[in-house]
């Protein structure tokens, strides 16, 4: 019996093997938007001009992508680390979601991929983004140029996968024509039917509110339903003009499975 | 006397419907766990799937180390013959340890290591090993609820009655091979 506790603590450890620290240290990180800057690598400027990058590749590809700098590890090691942060944010619509994250103190950087990436984020290419778009930047100290770098790589293949092309190079300066090049890129189609369908069904929505009042309410609409109609419509055109400026709402509950690659420099 | 026969059948009632929670519970246990083993087994379908590959690469550069490859190729066929999951869960073990092997082996071949080939090959495997650690930590997790809730008073009492395991098994990594693979190159 004791024998058989022992084991069950060993496993225990096994099952966990990340130390106590990293662990108070992982359950007290709490987002701050697609940019978690915890160890303070970038400028505000370029900052707010990845988060806005970052928010309007969420908007076109249904992509999450989270870019956070730790100052520290606490002993955790980067591959677990990277894979318990990714499920406790929830990065990823469907699972389509990717973290770029990295430690100072160990020197330690790591792409994890969503499940739902997997497909197009495979292991070797995550590896090679590493290589050619982050190591060589953070050897020349320049961090956040290397992370904003190998977001905008991983936002190309996000992008891939739901067939929007990019164009234009955003991320070092994650200017505004970078945003209107990313944002004219988006095929037309599917968004305008999608409006389509949706005014298709409003006015359907309309008409059948409209049919109920009738047969209901004696002798059409009463007073009170009128404002009742006003605001409804309101709130709609407040929702579609909102679409692409809304701010960091939280990451949609996306997990991943250990996919990605880890370096360090 | 109508008085204790009411009492009785709410009795019985109350235990029952205890009962049918507890066996409910424990079928979702079961069940979770089922569903992290199958996890397991994809990732590791995946890592034997990228094996020949692999060996094919490093052959090319190494080929005196045939001893090795032919361990590789028997733990290989081990895990089609592994049927029950403690079985597999052994090959898989094994396998680590071999593959731990082939990448210390790698170490002295730097043509091997600089071909780009082999360099992707070894994201492939790296990222596949990561996808095992983390599936195997999710499964032992489930295990561990299911092993406590199945040993709980109780559900002790019945569970075997039921036809649950008394105690499902760990998969447990080779000691020290799990990092080897990994973080070795």
């Amino acid at each position: 019996m004791k024998r058989r506790r022992g084991l069950f603590l060993v496993m225990a450890g096994l099952a966990l093997s990340v130390s106590a620290d990293s662990d108070t240290l992982l359950g007290s990180l709490q987002p701050r938007g697609h940019v978690s800057d915890f160890a303070g690598v970038f400028e505000p400027a370029s900052r707010d001009s990845l988060e806005q990058y970052l928010l309007s590749v969420k908007t076109l590809t249904g992509s999450e992508i989270a870019v956070v700098t730790l100052p520290s590890l606490e002993g955790g090691e980067i591959g677990d680390f990277a894979n318990r942060l990714f499920e406790r944010w929830g990065i990823g619509q469907k699972d389509k979601g990717a973290l770029l994250l990295t430690a100072l103190e160990e020197r330690d950087v790591r792409i994890e991929v969503g499940y739902g990436l997997e497909g197009i984020l495979t292991d070797a290419r995550t590896g090679r983004i590493l290589d050619e778009s982050v190591i060589p930047r953070f050897k020349e100290g320049q961090y956040a140029a290397g992370l904003a770098d190998g977001a905008a790589a991983l936002a190309r293949f996000a992008a891939e996968e739901s067939g929007v092309s990019l164009t234009g190079a955003p991320p070092a300066g994650v200017t505004s024509t970078g945003l209107a090049a990313l944002a004219a890129s988006r095929p037309a189609s599917s968004g305008g039917m999608a409006g389509l369908i949706f005014v298709f069904l409003f006015i359907g929505f309309f008409a059948a509110l409209i049919l109920w009042a009738r047969k209901h309410g004696r002798g059409g609409t009463t007073p009170s339903d009128r404002p009742r109609f006003t605001s409804s419509g309101g709130g709609i055109s407040g929702s579609s003009g909102s679409g692409g400026s809304g701010g960091f709402s939280g990451f949609s509950g996306g997990r991943s499975g250990g996919g990605g690659a880890s370096r360090s420099w | 006397m109508k008085k204790t026969l009411v009492i009785v059948v709410g009795i019985i009632v109350v235990l029952a419907m205890m009962l049918i929670s507890m066996y409910n519970k424990l079928v979702n246990l079961d069940e979770n766990a089922g569903t992290a083993w199958a996890q397991v087994e994809t990732v590791l379908q995946r890592r034997y799937d990228l094996i020949p590959n692999l060996v094919n690469t490093v052959k090319g550069y190494a080929a005196h180390e045939s001893g090795l490859f032919e361990e590789i190729t028997r733990l290989r066929s081990q895990w089609g013959e592994a049927k029950t999951t403690d079985e597999k869960a052994a090959a898989a073990t094994q396998m680590e340890g071999a593959l731990g092997r082939l990448m210390v082996v790698v170490e002295n071949y730097p043509e091997l290591k600089a071909n780009q080939n082999f360099m992707a090959l070894q994201d492939e495997l790296a990222g596949t090993e990561n996808r095992i650690s983390v599936e195997r930590r999710r499964f032992n997790e489930v295990v561990r609820e299911y092993n406590m809730a199945v040993r709980r008073f109780p559900a002790n009492l019945f569970a075997g009655l039921f036809g649950f395991d008394p105690k499902k098994n760990y998969f447990e990594a080779e000691e020290g091979a799990e990092k080897a693979p990994t973080v070795a190159f």
